[in-house]
């Protein structure tokens, strides 16, 4: 493998998608323990402490890294499972954690002093106020930003902080600020920064309506759709509500981001790793979308600048792509 | 090349013809062969909520049945679509066994409508995660049954799939020669298709725009 163009962070939901990542050319893996304590609670999913230790040491001997993400909030008064986690990631010799809240970042800083810590998306820091208060009180070293930004935004924050960043390069798009969702607290009662998720499994249904299919979070129809046409993930944002008598996607359609197309664009504005999201998803998605990447990557750090073929959109959620935030074309 | 993955075709065939009686006695045996190859995803499902899975594989005469949880794991034969489950997961065979092979992604299933969920979606949620965290080869635990004509099964097997892909491959040489222009024209329609849906959207967008400029000028 050749020296990275761009460090490439990639997903693991399970000791399976772990080694994928890594044999598919991963510089990173990011993955969760089986809790509340990450941002992706889903059932099944996840690993426990000796998992960690397992996945952490196949990556190592290939000299890769593993950050794990602890990066929900602590409901008041349980703030143990939270604690539990930093000091079980650091007796696994992970490379860095993932922390969002600063009651967290404080514990973290306080008791794994030499533990590095980068903050994560759900903390949405996204300006240079914030993050800078982040690097100052809690020496955190790298951010993760929010999807809300275009590549200008992301060269200026970088600039004007002095930040190592990572960015999303693959997965969703959401236009509420991240993790935050308060349309799915009011839809299922549990809160997507402390729980973990924000479609939980347990509250989405589908139901069959004659020839199509309903799916619903909670009490609330989010969709209807028929035969053949492609089907959004269960989230409040990506709902089809009726307004006026018409049906239309209002906050956002079923698209997902992929920056394959512009990571000359996002090395020249200073990123320092890419992100693909997806811990929820397959071993086959971590695979795939890993082995796109690692091949755009590696050619263009062997200085072929001409576009690499993205054959990715068949896996992003509704078929369909877009850059996102990256390039403001409503601007 | 060596024959990696069960061929569908051969396993598709050899399910529609097999009566269920007999099947089910083939399925206790593959079950009892995966106890011993696949420890983990058995005590893994049997920790897991209880839960009734029933499988439609849409190109089969046969329903199946999958019970985990609280310690259990048993899977069997059905032609019922009317017992009781916690959910329901219906595709083509070849889908499903991607799916339980860990070859495709079960979302890009589901955003493609490959598959379709319908009951308690954390039963779902559960199951897919649990299997997608062992490597599972259908192939290997097939063959097994054999014992030590294991390899011969495997060429046997391998055999046959190059022959039914040999035949499918002149099948469709057959109908391109008949009808040229089917497959462009089918791929452009699709591209309509798709163009046709995003017009929709963006004057659904429109006029929820209009109206709400009509709403705001009164």
């Amino acid at each position: 493998m050749t020296p990275s163009y761009l460090e490439l962070v990639c997903p693991a939901g399970t000791p399976a998608s772990l080694r994928a990542a890594i044999d598919a050319g991963a510089d990173t893996v990011y993955c969760g323990f089986r809790n509340c304590t990450n941002a992706r609670n889903y059932p099944g999913l996840n690993f426990d402490q000796d998992e960690l230790v397992e996945g952490i040491a196949y990556a190592h001997e290939r000299g890769r890294k593993v950050l794990v993400a602890i990066n929900t909030f602590p409901r008041a008064g349980d703030e143990k499972p939270w604690h539990q986690a930093v000091d079980n990631a650091a007796e696994a010799r992970a490379d860095a954690i993932i922390l969002a809240d600063i009651g967290v970042l404080d514990y973290a800083t306080r008791h794994q002093p030499s533990m590095r810590r980068h903050l994560s998306v759900q903390a949405s820091a996204a300006n240079a106020l914030s993050i800078a208060f982040y690097r100052d009180h809690f020496d955190v070293k790298r951010v993760v930003l929010p999807r809300v930004l275009s590549v200008e935004d992301v060269a200026a924050l970088i600039k004007e902080t002095g930040m190592e960043t990572e960015v999303f390069a693959f997965g969703s798009v959401g236009p509420m600020s991240e993790g935050r969702c308060f349309l799915s607290s009011y839809m299922t009662g549990l809160s997507p920064t402390s729980e973990g998720v924000c479609a939980p499994a347990s509250h989405v249904a589908y139901k069959e309506d004659g020839d199509c299919i309903k799916s619903c979070l909670g009490c609330v129809t989010l969709n209807k759709f028929s035969k053949g046409e492609p089907a959004p993930y269960p989230t409040p944002c990506k709902g089809r509500y009726v307004t006026h008598g018409q049906a239309s996607y209002l906050f956002e359609e079923p698209i997902g981001l992929n920056a394959i197309d512009i990571l000359p664009q996002l090395k020249a504005a200073g990123v320092t790793a890419l992100k693909i999201e997806g811990r929820q998803r397959s071993r086959a998605y971590v695979a795939e979308v890993v082995g796109a990447f690692r091949k755009a990557l590696d050619g263009l750090a062997q200085g072929n600048t001409e576009s690499s073929t993205n054959d990715l959109k068949n896996i992003a959620e509704g078929g369909r792509e877009t850059f996102g935030a990256y390039k403001k074309g409503w601007r | 090349m060596q024959q990696n993955h069960l061929p569908t075709p051969l396993a598709r065939a050899a399910m529609r013809v097999i009566p269920a009686s007999v099947l089910q006695r083939m399925i206790d045996a593959l079950m009892r062969g995966m106890r011993q190859s696949h420890p983990r995803l058995f005590s893994n499902l049997e920790r897991l909520d209880a839960a009734v899975v029933r499988i439609e594989p849409s190109d089969l005469p046969h329903n199946f049945t999958l019970a985990f949880g609280h310690g259990e794991t048993s899977l069997t034969v059905t032609s019922s679509k009317d017992s009781v489950c916690s959910a329901r997961l219906k595709g083509k065979l070849a889908a499903l066994l991607d799916l339980l092979e860990g070859r495709i992604d079960g979302d890009m299933m589901f955003f493609s409508r490959s598959i379709e969920i319908t009951g308690d979606t954390s039963v779902m949620v559960a199951l897919r995660n649990t299997i997608d965290r062992e490597e599972i080869n259908l192939l290997d635990d097939v063959t097994a049954l054999f014992g030590p004509f294991a390899r011969p099964a495997r060429h046997v097997a391998s055999l046959i799939d190059k022959v039914g892909q040999r035949m499918k491959e002149r099948i469709q040489e057959i109908n391109e020669e008949r009808s040229p222009d089917a497959q462009p024209a089918k791929a452009e329609c699709d591209a309509m298709r798709a163009e046709v849906q995003a017009l929709k959207t963006r004057l659904a967008k429109l006029e929820v725009r209009r109206q709400r400029t009509e709403v705001s000028s009164q």
